[in-house]
């Protein structure tokens, strides 16, 4: 091997090597052992039969100075009733109940069969996770565990190769004292971003069935 | 034979739809006064939002639009869903557009293409000024008529755009329809495609 070649592959190790440090995110660190994490999320999780919610969104788009702003709530009861509302700056709202998918779009109501489309299984599978807490059991996505003084944040990163293609990684932060997801992150490989960030979350409240008809 | 009706009923609606000539009652005028056309993107390089619908075939889309002008020129017309998703991101100047990003679904060159024409005419972008010609229509408006791709636009503008016409060989294609003007800038304006079926919807949300 010449030297330069071995030169070059120095360089290369090293780059590797800060590629690595670079992916951790900021303020946190590696949590070397999870297991302890998980237990709690899982019985956390086992304690919550219904769960309501505010969030706010936001959309960072690199071309635009101003993030795109939008807000809404979420109500979602076991085992897999979910109504994901947008109240502003326009009305959408998205009913995910046995199998089927309503939206609601300008007033009018669209159904869908989930099982039918891939795309609309994902979104669901991908929405109940994260609103049950448990998309870190999911085998599509390889899982990565970090901690800072105030919180968990557990990164998944899509397995599948046509999911990296729109798909960089997905980041939840979990609050350390009840274990109750914070926040999560959607990144595109370009590095454009979805942050919803969730407010006023109300466990075990009695959450009327009308809630997921539309 | 049920099909076959639906053909001929289909036939006769495209038949009745194709208003030949239409545009040969327009006349021609000097008297453009102050009203010269507006582009409703002007170059401020602002950044719009709006709430899009978009149907294509039978597929419906819905989500968010986004233009900005970054450079004299040049805009950036990005569309994502309500939740985030980016669907397509692409860039148009005065010369080419760039694909930046786009879902499988809709990278199509039809698709595309049809799509960047219609943000070409509706951002004014990329027209020869000098070769406009200028006419009144029987209520009045002023029409600016600009050679653009195979066919021709019309720009009907009375105080503010209220309607975009692209026509090839004299058969309307494309009629853009701009509603509701608040503060210069209409807060709807609805593309409906003849031909090809296309319709797209946009809802000002907020202006920047």
């Amino acid at each position: 091997m010449s030297r330069k070649i071995k030169i070059y592959l120095i360089h290369f190790f090293i780059l590797l090597g800060f590629g690595a440090f670079a992916q951790t995110p900021k303020g946190f660190s590696i949590l070397k052992d999870p297991s302890s994490l998980k237990k709690s999320l899982i019985e956390e999780n086992q304690k919550i039969n219904t769960t309501e919610s505010d969030f706010f969104q936001e959309k960072y788009l690199s071309v635009l100075s101003e993030k795109i702003e939008s807000k809404g709530s979420f109500f979602f009861k076991k085992p897999n009733e979910l109504r994901w509302e947008y109240t502003s700056p326009f009305e959408y709202v998205i009913v995910l109940t046995s199998g089927k998918m309503y939206i609601k779009n300008d007033g009018k109501v669209s159904r869908y069969n989930v099982n039918s489309n891939k795309m609309f299984k994902g979104i669901n599978d991908m929405m109940m996770s994260v609103v049950n807490g448990n998309l870190f059991e999911n085998p599509d996505y390889k899982v990565k565990y970090f901690v800072s003084s105030k919180s968990f944040l557990i990164e998944l990163l899509p397995a599948n190769v046509t999911t990296q293609k729109f798909l960089k990684s997905i980041q939840m932060t979990v609050n350390k004292t009840d274990f109750e997801i914070e926040n999560v992150r959607m990144t595109e490989p370009g590095g454009d971003y979805t942050n919803i960030k969730f407010l006023n979350r109300k466990n075990n409240v009695v959450i009327s069935d009308a809630k997921f008809k539309i | 034979m049920l099909n076959l009706r639906f053909s001929i009923g289909l036939l006769l609606i495209m038949l009745t739809g194709c208003h030949q000539g239409q545009y040969k009652s327009l006349i021609p005028t000097e008297n453009v006064g102050e009203r010269s056309l507006k582009p409703i993107f002007e170059d401020r390089f602002n950044s719009y939002l709006f709430k899009a619908n978009i149907q294509v075939y039978t597929k419906k889309f819905s989500g968010l639009l986004v233009t900005k002008q970054t450079q004299l020129g040049t805009y950036r017309v990005i569309f994502t869903t309500e939740m985030g998703m980016k669907l397509f991101d692409f860039e148009i100047n005065q010369k080419e557009s760039i694909v930046h990003y786009s879902i499988p679904q809709f990278d199509k060159p039809l698709f595309m293409d049809t799509i960047k024409k219609d943000l070409q005419i509706l951002l004014v972008n990329g027209l020869d000024k000098n070769a406009a010609e200028v006419f009144n229509d029987k209520s009045g408006l002023l029409v600016y008529k600009y050679p653009f791709d195979v066919g021709s636009t019309y720009y009907y503008q009375g105080e503010n755009l209220s309607r975009i016409e692209h026509a090839e060989r004299n058969k309307k294609k494309i009629v853009f329809t701009l509603n509701n003007y608040e503060d210069d800038f209409p807060q709807n304006i609805s593309i409906q495609h003849y031909g090809f079926r296309l319709k797209i919807d946009l809802t000002n949300l907020q202006k920047s």
